[in-house]
């Protein structure tokens, strides 16, 4: 080897040598989402992705659970106790009582089974004051269903236990064994009980309550009563409220797609991919607001919002389709129908607007009030309308 | 060292050459771990074409058959000077039904789409017929078809029983001697031939495209929707209503049920609309009206390009022969199918028999040769 040649190989190791101890600017955390190989000098730029959890599992610096939804538990085990009562009047001369019914709705002197031990009976929570906002147009509403279904159900135990157009009663499948009790127009209570408090308390406490500016415009920087184990802060949450009116499940879907919305997300993952959406959107929301990281958590919060309002209408839409598929089958029209107009209904209860009041109710004087003359055309016209409003057409016949 | 610091280093891609030799690495390993069948599954079929034929050549002949057939029969009976029916009349107008019955076997098979929006299948042929409400509605000037009570007493069954319940003669003096009898057979095809030439606009102006382009087997896509209907129709609508209620097979007691025939009153059209009925599934199969013999791309031609696998070509050949095996099997009974059954029904257990084949061959095999899931429900436990 030439001199020359070594020197020239000892100027590239040397090269080397300084390129990788000389002093670059830059992110020099690897966890960032700009992190810079080329960078030995931190210059304070590093960004991160919010890092969204696999569960819906959050702690504090310290490793304290910082997850609490107890309240919204008890309120879906409330429906969830209320919707078993309601059901029972689904067999003939099984009467369901309206004091009752009422007590239930208002936990106002009901005892509950409380399979979970979450101190139910005689506690402050209720479905009545969170329907709405207490809103007494819809409390009205919600408690003369409730006095509407003892009353039909009463007459099943005196013998007129068969409905039929123009007389409410059980209606019995003529391709199934189910049986429902409906009204004399062919209307479900407990369909409108169960799907419409879905919408006139969870959908809009979710939706209008928690994740509006009045319970996000809050502390997020001090918990709110460490001494107390509450180690979240105010907007943790609020924001947990709103996902424990969505499923109580921390590893949803896994569990908590059983019931209510958890259950209907789900049941439109495979067309709408709302179960995985919500879940996903709820995770990296709640991880934003650990993160402080609050543009994030309003982008979640548009999805949220978006995704609620196309599962609201696409099982809407599909209990629509279900009813033509069943056109024949008086029981299982009725009971589809039905299920379509609380779906319907609850579209007005999310910050979402584009199916709003006046929608809601132009769309269910389409369908009318009497869904044993109902005609394919009224439903048809109802799908169609509503997946226009809600950009689901590709969807509406696939529903 | 100023050079030096001058000299930007290109970051990240000097790791770029191994890092992507050790991602391809894995797609190779994913690719030949996890997925042993590709080479042997490979589909090449382009679906789009396979799409557009069915549309032009089986779906919209079938129900622009079925709506010229009502039409004429809609014609006919305006031809017809109320009060002064004769038996001629009637023997006409049994001919122009005979021919919509069987038109409508081809176009049943499509219970998606446009025609599930009307629940076309309901309003057209819902058998056994209610004769005593047929009666009852004749005098009802507020009768509105197509309603949910109305369905069985409207459609084909309906129109059998008016037109086939006793001689062409008696029908004529009936009809003559009670015109709202009349009007009201009037008022039925007014109503079929209505839907259906709705039903073939819909297909026509809107519906075809989107069918058309979409090419997915997803939950929802054309492909999904066709061979779903198709299979329900054939399942439950031929095999079991044609014939497995009638001959008893599938009711608990496997007591024969004459009057569960299809155009009971007709007497002689019950096994040639079955027989039609094959016919009509043998067309959307193939994929023209020619049983193969043709170049239009059908299913078949789907299965084909599977291979040379038992749920390729080995699988096509099987449903080919059994087709013809079941057409020959509902041709060898007799009408009146509803005194068939009561006198044969052990052979007509065999024809059942070789109905199920093919239920086997398109729901299970075929369904999952193509890679299209079974979403309809199967009522029959529920």
């Amino acid at each position: 080897m030439k001199t020359s040649n070594l020197h020239s190989f000892f100027a590239l190791l040397l090269a080397g040598f300084a390129l990788t101890s000389c002093n670059q600017e830059g992110c020099t955390d690897s966890a960032a989402s700009n992190y810079d190989s080329g960078a030995d000098s931190d210059d304070g730029s590093c960004d991160y992705d919010v890092i969204t959890p696999a569960e819906y599992v959050f702690t504090d610096a310290n490793g304290n659970n910082t997850v609490n939804f107890d309240g919204q538990r008890q309120r879906l085990n409330m429906l969830s106790e209320m919707t078993t009562y309601l059901k029972s009047s689904n067999t003939p001369g099984t009467s369901v009582d309206a004091t009752t019914l009422l007590a239930m709705y208002g936990n106002d002197g009901y005892t509950w089974n409380d399979d979970q031990q979450l101190g139910m009976t005689g506690s402050s929570k209720q479905l009545r004051s969170k329907t709405a906002g207490g809103d007494t147009y819809w409390t009205e509403t919600f408690e003369g269903f409730m006095t509407g279904i003892a009353d039909a159900s009463a007459q099943t135990v005196e013998g007129e236990t068969s409905g039929a157009a123009g007389v409410s009663g059980v209606v019995g499948s003529s391709t199934s064994s189910s049986q429902y009790l409906q009204s004399a127009q062919g209307q479900e209570w407990t369909q409108l009980i169960e799907k419409g408090l879905m919408g006139a308390c969870f959908y809009y406490n979710i939706s209008s309550v928690y994740l509006a500016s009045g319970k996000m415009d809050v502390d997020n920087s001090t918990a709110v009563d460490a001494a107390d184990d509450k180690f979240y802060t105010e907007m943790e949450h609020h924001w947990d409220e709103a996902y424990g009116y969505f499923t109580d499940a921390t590893d949803y879907p896994t569990n908590g797609a059983n019931r209510f919305w958890g259950k209907y997300a789900d049941g439109r993952e495979d067309l709408l991919n709302s179960a995985s959406r919500l879940s996903a959107a709820f995770r990296t929301g709640r991880a934003a607001i650990s993160q402080n990281r609050l543009a994030e958590r309003d982008a979640q919060i548009e999805i949220i919002n978006r995704e609620l309002e196309r599962c609201a209408a696409g099982t809407a839409i599909h209990y629509l389709n279900d009813a033509l598929g069943n056109y024949a089958d008086d029981a299982l029209r009725n009971h589809e129908l039905s299920e379509a107009k609380a779906f319907i209904m609850a579209l007005q209860f999310g910050a979402n607007t584009s199916v709003n009041t006046d929608a809601v109710n132009t769309l269910l004087g389409t369908l009318g009030e009497d869904y044993y003359t109902v005609t394919t055309a009224q439903i048809t016209q109802v799908r169609d309308d509503l997946a226009a409003l809600t950009g689901l057409t590709e969807f509406a016949s696939n529903l | 060292m100023t050079f030096l610091n001058s000299e930007k280093r290109p970051t990240g891609s000097a790791m770029l050459p191994v890092g992507f030799f050790i991602s391809t690495l894995c797609l190779v390993l994913v690719a030949a771990g996890c997925n042993p069948d590709s080479d042997a599954r490979e589909v090449t079929f382009d679906r789009g074409p396979f799409l557009e034929n069915t549309v032009q050549s089986v779906i919209l002949p079938a129900y622009s058959d079925y709506s010229s057939q009502c039409q004429a029969l809609r014609n006919a009976s305006e031809q017809c000077t109320a009060g002064q029916i004769d038996e001629q009349d009637i023997v006409s107008l049994r001919g122009f039904l005979r021919l919509t019955y069987l038109s409508w076997q081809h176009a049943a098979l499509f219970d998606f789409g446009p025609a599930a929006d009307r629940v076309l299948y309901l309003t057209t042929n819902t058998y056994p017929t209610d004769t005593s409400e047929i009666v009852a509605e004749i005098s009802n000037e507020n009768w509105t078809p197509g309603l949910p009570a109305t369905l069985n007493s409207i459609g084909l069954p309906a129109m059998d029983y008016l037109l086939n319940h006793a001689s062409a003669g008696e029908i004529a003096d009936l009809m003559n001697s009670e015109p709202a009898r009349f009007a009201h057979f009037q008022r039925l095809i007014d109503f079929l031939a209505e839907e259906s030439s709705a039903v073939l606009y819909a297909w026509e102006h809107d519906f075809k495209a989107r069918f058309v382009s979409s090419t997915g087997t997803e939950e929802g896509s054309s492909i999904g929707m066709l061979l779903n209907a198709f299979n329900e129709v054939y399942e439950q609508g031929i095999r079991k209503q044609k014939l497995g209620l009638p001959n008893g097979i599938m009711t608990f007691s496997e007591t024969p049920q004459p009057h569960l025939v299809e155009a009971p009153f007709s007497e002689t059209w019950s096994v040639e609309l079955m027989h039609e009925a094959l016919i009509g599934c043998e067309n959307l199969y193939f994929g023209d009206r020619m049983q193969g013999d043709s170049q239009q791309i059908g299913i078949d031609d789907y299965l084909k390009s599977l291979g040379d696998f038992e749920y390729g070509i080995g699988l096509h050949n099987e449903i080919s022969g059994q087709l013809s095996t079941a057409k020959a099997a509902v041709l060898s009974m007799q009408d009146p199918l509803g005194q068939y059954v009561v006198e044969n029904q052990s052979a007509t257990y065999d024809v059942f028999a070789e109905l199920q084949s093919l239920v086997v061959l398109w729901k299970v095999d075929m369904m999952s040769s193509l890679g299209v899931l079974i979403t309809y429900q199967d009522n029959d436990n529920d």
